[in-house]
């Protein structure tokens, strides 16, 4: 598109600065002296994926390599859709502003179920057929990572192969064949047109695939079939190929401080819901939470040493000048080694007028009280998350918090000037009952209390937000089903009128957005089907509010013959195969098996970080062990359980 | 502290954005050129700066101003490639001047603008000249209504000096204290312009509301483009012309 052209679109865009591809750091890189190029495409609007840390980590990666290019896409905004459809222009990259299907690849992040119909729009607006069975040997490659990729199924008509677990090695293997098959040489250099060997002709997409699936951690739907019970459930899956593996195994890099990692990340120009920089502290929790998979498919937690992390730090703020560092992790005040990082990126956040955030807090006093000392840390809110109202509910779902932790965070933050907490809970979760729900109640009015007695006799502000337990797969709670949404509704009730009596606000997640993303987490390649019903109705950005339209995906369950609550809320037993046992993360079912029934016993299971092995069987089948960036944990991060 | 004020560009892609995103892309800029930035008090310190008057997303600007506090005096070439080596593109550093002490900022420093509308290709630059003329002469109020508020404009209200140049055309001026001036002019083959002077203020027309009057006027088609707007500049009227870093101007001289 030439600059006529994009000029002459984008003034008719509500957000012109999403479309521009003029980012600070973003990387402009010569068509013709590069032989693979790749777009990555983000089923979202730009505002949600320029916050995503995946992206950055490989657009730097790939871009870094000179015999390789990488530029972004995002999902359309409504009037970009409208706009591409009227006049019939293909959906484009953001660098160079070309047609999409002028890539080789073609590869989304799969962070969200209900970004699935907006995968198969962005297919369907580059003018790729949407199916992988009818793409040619000119298409680009679809290919799709990240978490939900854990359990790809519902997608696998649309792609092409699943790239499963850490990208930073798997993906320049990926695109290595990607530069054989287009020029017959896995060898880079420069001009790669010129040095086709001669009579080398491009590979076909057969052939393409066939190779690509014996990378380990590539999964390619087409070569396994999937056969049905007459009730629905999944009978067998099946390697249509003898080479292949019966489970694709997820690649797993074992040392992080080997990695790439973006310290000159893309600085968005139109607003985005986080703009920081991040600074990647671990992969990888070893709490054991029973609800959570990323808990589960990013096991065994993996440290960066302290050092790396400092450098990185500075890189980051010198290259961004963002006024926020945030440490990313799953539980980052759990890091073995605060001393030797902490102090240090204070002083430097201190002179360079950064704050440090803390995306998700511990719930204990001693990580409010670091929270506090942070340059910036005083916030006006904080936010904790307890999940459940009493302790038994607390131990069946192995959150590893009590009341007493509670109340101390909350008076610890009252006492450091913070004048509003919001507090997360789940609803919903497996053998709750109506006592848990007061349980909730019962807790917000003591942590009042608590605040209350910490200030002095002045009141904070609360506010309680709850989800609806959504079960994932490769958990302990997969087996589970989620309420039917009736009784989430009266249950979400109920919790709203307890907690509004004791004068906090109440906030809850759309029952129906949580009912739809727990019939796909569970889902098998019959609910393509739906999404293609559900995507051509015309659902898109089914994660805003705004747009979802759950009429419209009912529909589109009837029309193609199945149930979503067979998917959200049946209870799956133990022998039956899983559409989603394909792909093996690396954790024992049997200790998956082991947990759901102490879950049920209402028994604990610790923490493996201080070294304590509960046998979850990912160490010993990758051949690793847990990373801490220093070897002796400080007796304040040691957790106990009862 | 010294203060300082930064006369840039805005162009290109940059034109597209809003006046908030622009402002993030200078804070992150200036964080980044390791300029000695003065910082607000308070638990969210920001550096101090000043912007002159937004511009709508799309519209360009080839003079605008932003005035900063810096902790110590900079040697000025070098701060200002220091700044301008951090700016995305589309956004240029055209000068940095060091203020004298208390030298009014940048608000005060300016009270109208000078934008360039350049004209359709389809468009009949006679029918432009025909609505100028009517719009001038015009003895009566000719009101605008703002569609998110429904306030009411006097169009001319606000509007100082204007001149339409087109292809081939004659060069003609009026010019009288209370009516605004209006000439036309040649300027070979290039596409046909209007360009006009606007005082900031309360009854002051926006911009949008002038074109879509004029466009009325004209009875021709179309609509309000802010991208084929441009602020030529920023300046202070007060007897003569006065730009923001004092320099004197004609009308209409860049």
């Amino acid at each position: 598109m030439d600059q006529h052209d994009l000029d002459e679109l984008l003034k008719r865009l509500e957000k012109p600065a999403r479309y521009l591809g003029s980012e600070w750091n973003a990387v402009h890189k010569g068509w013709d002296q590069t032989a693979v190029r790749m777009a990555f495409a983000f089923p979202d609007l730009y505002e949600v994926g320029m916050s995503h840390l995946g992206l950055q980590i490989l657009y730097g990666l790939v871009n870094a390599h000179p015999d390789c290019l990488m530029e972004r896409v995002f999902a359309p905004a409504p009037d970009l859709e409208a706009e591409l459809r009227r006049s019939g222009m293909p959906l484009f990259s953001l660098e160079s502003h070309r047609p999409l299907r002028d890539f080789d690849l073609l590869g989304f992040t799969l962070q969200y179920e209900l970004t699935f119909t907006n995968i198969l729009n962005m297919i369907d607006l580059a003018g790729i057929p949407l199916k992988s069975c009818e793409r040619g040997d000119d298409d680009p490659l679809v290919i799709a990572g990240g978490p939900v990729a854990a359990n790809p199924e519902p997608l696998t008509p649309f792609i092409d192969a699943f790239l499963i677990g850490d990208g930073e090695d798997l993906l320049p293997e990926v695109l290595s064949v990607i530069r054989q098959a287009k020029v017959g040489t896995d060898t880079p250099s420069a001009g790669y047109l010129a040095r086709r060997p001669p009579g080398a002709a491009r590979w076909s997409r057969r052939r393409l695939l066939e190779q690509l699936a014996g990378i380990p951690g590539v999964y390619i739907p087409a070569f396994y079939c999937v056969e049905y019970t007459e009730d629905g459930r999944v009978q067998g899956l099946t390697a249509l190929r003898p080479e292949l593996q019966s489970r694709v195994r997820r690649r797993l890099a074992p040392d992080l401080n080997d990695l790439f990692f973006p310290t000159a990340p893309v600085v968005p120009l139109a607003e985005a819901v986080h703009e920081r920089g991040m600074l990647e502290v671990f992969r990888g929790c070893t709490r054991g939470c029973r609800f959570c998979q990323a808990g589960m498919i990013y096991r065994p937690v993996r440290e960066r040493d302290s050092r790396v992390l400092l450098r990185q730090a500075r890189e980051i703020i010198d290259k961004t000048g963002y006024e926020d560092i945030s440490l990313v992790s799953l539980s980052s005040l759990d890091y073995s080694d605060l001393d030797g990082l902490l102090p240090a990126l204070g002083e430097q956040c201190t002179l360079s007028r950064t704050g440090i955030s803390l995306p998700s807090l511990r719930v204990d006093s001693f990580s409010v009280g670091i929270a506090r000392k942070l340059p910036g840390g005083r916030r006006t809110s904080l936010t904790l998350a307890p999940e459940a109202g009493t302790q038994r509910l607390r131990d069946v779902i192995n959150k590893g918090v009590t009341e007493a932790d509670l109340l101390q965070a909350v008076s610890a933050a009252a006492a450091a000037g913070w004048s509003a907490i919001k507090l997360y809970f789940m609803v919903g979760l497996p053998t709750e009952t109506q006592a848990d729900l007061e349980g909730i109640g019962d807790l917000v009015r003591k942590a009042q209390g608590a605040g209350r007695s910490a200030r002095g006799g002045k009141k904070l502000r609360f506010s309680v937000s709850a989800s609806s337990f959504v079960p994932k797969a490769h958990t302990p709670f997969q087996w589970e089903g989620q309420l039917p949404r009736q009784q989430l509704t009266e249950r979400h009730a109920f919790l709203r009128d307890l907690v509004k009596n004791s004068g906090a606000d109440y906030h809850w997640h759309d029952i129906k957005t949580s009912f739809l993303e727990a019939s796909l987490a569970r889902g098998d390649r019959r609910l393509a089907e739906v999404l293609l019903e559900a995507w051509r109705r015309g659902c898109r950005l089914d994660g805003w509010t705004e747009h979802f339209n759950f009429d419209l995906w009912q529909d589109s369950f009837r029309a193609a013959g199945l149930d979503p609550q067979f998917y959200a809320e049946r209870r799956l037993s133990y022998d039956e195969v899983l559409p989603w046992d394909l792909i093996d993360v690396g954790i024992d079912r049997d200790f998956l098996v082991r947990e759901h029934r102490r879950s049920l016993a209402g028994e604990t299971t610790a923490d493996c970080r201080p070294g304590a092995c509960e046998g979850c069987g990912v160490c010993p089948s990758f051949g690793v062990e847990p990373r801490l960036a220093k070897a002796e944990v400080p007796s304040l991060n040691v957790r106990i359980h009862d | 502290m010294v203060e300082y004020r930064i006369e840039y560009s805005k162009n290109g892609r940059a034109r597209w954005l809003s006046h908030l995103e622009l402002i993030r892309t200078f804070i992150r800029a200036l964080r980044r050129s390791g300029l000695p930035l003065v910082f607000s008090q308070g638990f969210n310190p920001h550096p101090r700066l000043s912007y002159g008057p937004s511009l709508g997303v799309g519209v360009a600007g080839l003079r605008e101003y932003l005035d900063l506090d810096l902790a110590a005096a900079a040697p000025l070439p070098e701060g200002m490639e220091a700044v301008g080596r951090q700016l995305p593109p589309g956004l240029e550093i055209r000068c940095l001047l060091e203020l004298p002490p208390a030298a009014p900022g940048i608000g005060k420093a300016v009270n109208c603008a000078w934008y360039r509308l350049t004209l359709p290709p389809e468009q009949s630059v006679d029918a432009w000249q025909q609505a100028v003329e009517r719009l001038v002469d015009r003895s009566d109020p000719l009101y605008y209504k703002r569609p998110k508020d429904g306030k009411l404009f006097d169009v001319r209200s606000g509007l100082t000096a204007c001149r339409l140049m087109g292809v081939g055309g004659r060069s003609e001026a009026s010019s009288s204290s209370a009516a605004p001036t209006c000439g036309r002019g040649s300027i070979g083959e290039e596409p046909a312009f209007l360009d006009l002077l606007v005082d900031f203020g309360e009854a002051a027309a926006p911009l949008r509301g002038i074109v879509e009057t004029l466009l009325l006027l004209a009875e021709t088609a179309g609509c309000y483009e802010p991208a084929r707007v441009t602020r030529m500049a920023l300046l202070r009227q007060n007897g003569g012309l006065v730009n923001p870093l004092g320099e004197r101007k004609q009308l209409w001289e860049t």
